[in-house]
């Protein structure tokens, strides 16, 4: 008897252990491995998983195989978070290797900023911007590009960031301690000059992929690359050597195409509160004398708010470039519509700005939903530039722009030019013999 | 250990790099409040679906909750059942709306208004016969009225048919054909490729078009951080929807701050 239960086990065991063709695998083997995976896994209700453990394949395939071994671990994506930890912490003095003395460092570079973390929690009460955590990164990213002594910076603000389709771009906007001098003019250009050192390009933008990584300068902008970029609704990739746009040709790569992004961003949405400043003899912005704050909410009407960098004029500058009359002609000079155009004051307040697809163009924005909540955060957000966001609280105000980089507006493709004229005259065949050739010599003038 | 429900801290640490950010006050009363209706509701699972702007600053907090999902054949359909709020404390209902509806809503280019009783005016010349909400003038001439709740609900699905992404292989359907979350799961073998993540509507199908590779070329940007195993995606078909997955710990969630428009300029803007 025993020796037939025995060969009965043996013949239920052999088919058990019957591998499958279409699979690989046996049923004993998946039992076991489901067996073992769930005394590893112990999971609540080990019935429940009986479907979908057998259903996954993964759990199918080998007791221990419960980890995944994922994509290693690229050295550009390591460098990148070790970039993001030398931020913090105080910076490591080193030491050279021969003497064992602390080599001299140069002497940090001494420039101002805002209080960007008191900033961060300003947009973090709104629910714009990027998250304190994110700012946090940031305020050290604007410290390490103030104390750097070959930028020689005076003042770094946080402008924003850009997204791109593969990667990110952080902007930090600067002034220079020594800017550059202006080159010549060559006389008798025929573009219009851009303006340097002022207007457009008053303040230099520094960029990174990541906070904590290389910061490349971002050049100056020209009226043409402000004008073709107006024509254009582009994502960025995040790489500042990518081209951007074959038609409407635009002079330049993504760098200037960023840059020119950034003049329009900021000459339309960087505000303050209205009253704080006042224009002074020469133009600039001073401090006005007599400022009163408002009350919290009040922040939230474009009426007490105005623009602070000056308007981008359609001719792509600043102040707008009018041609000298040449000589002799100086009665019958007209100077172009473009060269006309006055624009709206500097301080102009945001109530005037036009109408954005049906509605104002800001939107107000309040950190408690209910009124009577003290110490309010107030702000606007702009409906031009999705992603441009101001905040007020008190004495303090900030700005910030963090999108994609794209204009709310009916954007319509520049059609193709039209057909060139390929001769001046109309094309009429005429009726005349064509014209004999002169007989220049001997046996000239024949059938050549 | 896998996550039975996207985690909204979790969901905030990794995106708000991507721009979904909330405001402070609502997101320390959805603390309170998401628990309380979705044990009014009676649900199995009530999450945050994202933030659409509205034009007067009070935005739309939207939270999507479901019961159960269902599987017929590979086709999964969650039932979920959507609710708003402006505050972050009080969800109303959000309840479904009908194709004809659906497809007058889809024509509003302009941004939401914030007031939810706001009425719209779709002008709609090839209507079918039967007009279910004529105009207030009571003559059938084209014009039908779409109320700011039913926008919500239109933009919200059109949302969700082309995002609602999922890791691959983490629902499964059990013998009941009722879709649930793998309890097994092990995380993705290829989480730097867009074949990895799927849409929720299409969570069961395998090797069929490759997930979200499937979508039209470029309009996902897929960004892999191999030290720390996060993946975050983010949508250029509805810029503002962001999706991440952690494969350390396993998590992923998705968050949607924008206005609910399409964008249909993608092809100019690649």
């Amino acid at each position: 008897m025993a020796s037939s239960s025995a060969a009965q086990v043996q013949e239920a065991l052999a088919l058990l252990q019957k591998t499958s063709s279409t699979d690989g695998g046996s049923l004993y083997e998946q039992l076991t491995n489901l067996i073992v995976k769930v005394l590893d896994e112990k999971p609540a209700n080990p019935v429940d998983v009986l479907e979908t453990a057998l259903l996954n394949k993964k759990a199918a395939g080998g007791a221990g195989n419960t980890e995944v071994v994922g994509p290693a671990a690229s050295i550009a994506d390591t460098a990148r978070t070790v970039a993001a930890t030398k931020l913090f912490g105080a910076s490591d003095v080193p030491i050279d290797p021969e003497t064992g003395e602390p080599v001299e460092v140069d002497t940090p570079n001494e420039y101002e900023c805002e209080d960007i973390l008191g900033d961060a929690a300003l947009f973090d009460a709104l629910g714009v911007g990027l998250g304190r955590r994110e700012m946090m990164d940031v305020a050290l990213a604007v410290k390490k590009l103030g104390e750097d002594p070959r930028k020689a910076v005076a003042t770094v603000r946080f402008f924003g960031k850009f997204f791109g389709t593969h990667a990110d771009y952080y902007v930090f906007e600067t002034t220079l301690k020594s800017p550059p001098e202006e080159p010549e003019q060559q006389p008798g250009e025929a573009e219009v000059p851009l303006e340097w050192n002022s207007g457009s390009n008053g303040y230099v933008y520094w960029v990174s992929n990541y906070l904590g990584g290389p910061l490349t300068q971002l050049p100056h902008v020209t009226p043409a690359q402000i004008k073709a970029a107006r024509s254009l609704k582009r994502l960025l990739t995040g790489r500042l050597s990518s081209a951007v746009s074959s038609y409407p040709v635009f002079p330049g790569n993504e760098a200037n195409f960023l840059r020119a992004q950034i003049a329009r961003i900021s000459c339309t949405t960087v505000v303050c509160p209205a009253g704080l400043f006042v224009v002074n003899e020469e133009g600039g912005l001073e401090n006005a004398e007599e400022y009163s704050q408002l009350p919290a909410r009040e922040m939230g009407a474009t009426a007490n708010w105005s623009h602070r960098y000056p308007h981008l004029k359609k001719q792509g500058r600043c102040v707008v470039h009018k041609r000298e009359a040449p000589e002799g002609e100086e009665d019958s000079f007209e100077w172009t519509e473009e060269e006309q155009e006055e624009g709206p004051e500097q301080l102009a307040a945001l109530e005037g700005d036009e109408e954005v697809g049906g509605g104002a163009a800001w939107s107000p924005l309040f950190s408690s939903s209910n009124e009577h909540v003290k110490n309010q955060v107030a702000g606007l957000r702009s409906n031009l530039w999705p992603g441009a966001a101001c905040a007020c609280q008190g004495s303090r105000f900030t700005n910030i722009y963090v999108g994609w980089g794209v204009k709310n507006a009916p954007f319509v493709p520049l059609p193709p030019p039209p057909v060139s004229r390929e001769y001046d005259a109309a094309l009429v065949e005429s009726a005349e013999l064509p014209p004999k050739p002169k007989p220049e010599g001997d046996g000239e003038g024949q059938d050549e | 250990m896998v996550q039975l429900e996207p985690n909204l801290q979790l969901v905030l640490q990794h995106l708000t790099t991507c721009g979904a950010v909330l405001p402070a006050e609502a997101t320390a009363a959805m603390d309170h409040s998401i628990p309380i209706k979705r044990s009014e509701a009676g649900l199995k699972s009530l999450v945050l679906w994202g933030r659409l702007l509205a034009h007067n600053g009070k935005d739309y907090l939207i939270a999507e909750g479901y019961n159960n999902a269902t599987a017929k054949g590979k086709a999964v359909s969650f039932e979920a059942k959507f609710y708003f709020s402006q505050d972050g404390a009080k969800w109303a209902d959000l309840p479904t709306v009908d194709a004809d509806t659906a497809a007058r809503a889809v024509k509003l280019r302009l941004q939401l208004s914030g007031d939810p009783a706001f009425q719209y005016t779709v002008d709609d010349a090839a209507a079918g016969t039967a007009a279910p909400e004529p105009a207030a003038d009571g003559e059938d001439n084209g014009k039908y009225v779409v109320t700011e709740v039913q926008r919500l609900r239109c933009i919200i699905d059109s949302v969700n048919s082309a995002t609602a992404v999922q890791p691959k292989g983490y629902f499964i359907a059990n013998a009941h054909n009722q879709v649930v979350p793998n309890r097994l799961f092990s995380g993705l073998d290829y989480p730097d490729k867009l074949e990895s993540y799927v849409h929720r509507s299409a969570a069961l199908e395998e090797g069929k078009g490759g997930g979200l590779a499937g979508d039209v070329r470029g309009s996902w940007s897929l960004h892999y951080d191999s030290f720390k195993g996060v993946a975050v995606l983010r949508s250029l078909l509805f810029p503002g929807y962001c999706f991440y997955y952690s494969s350390h710990d396993l998590t992923w969630g998705s968050l949607y701050v924008g206005d609910g428009l399409q964008n249909n300029d993608l092809v100019f803007m690649l």
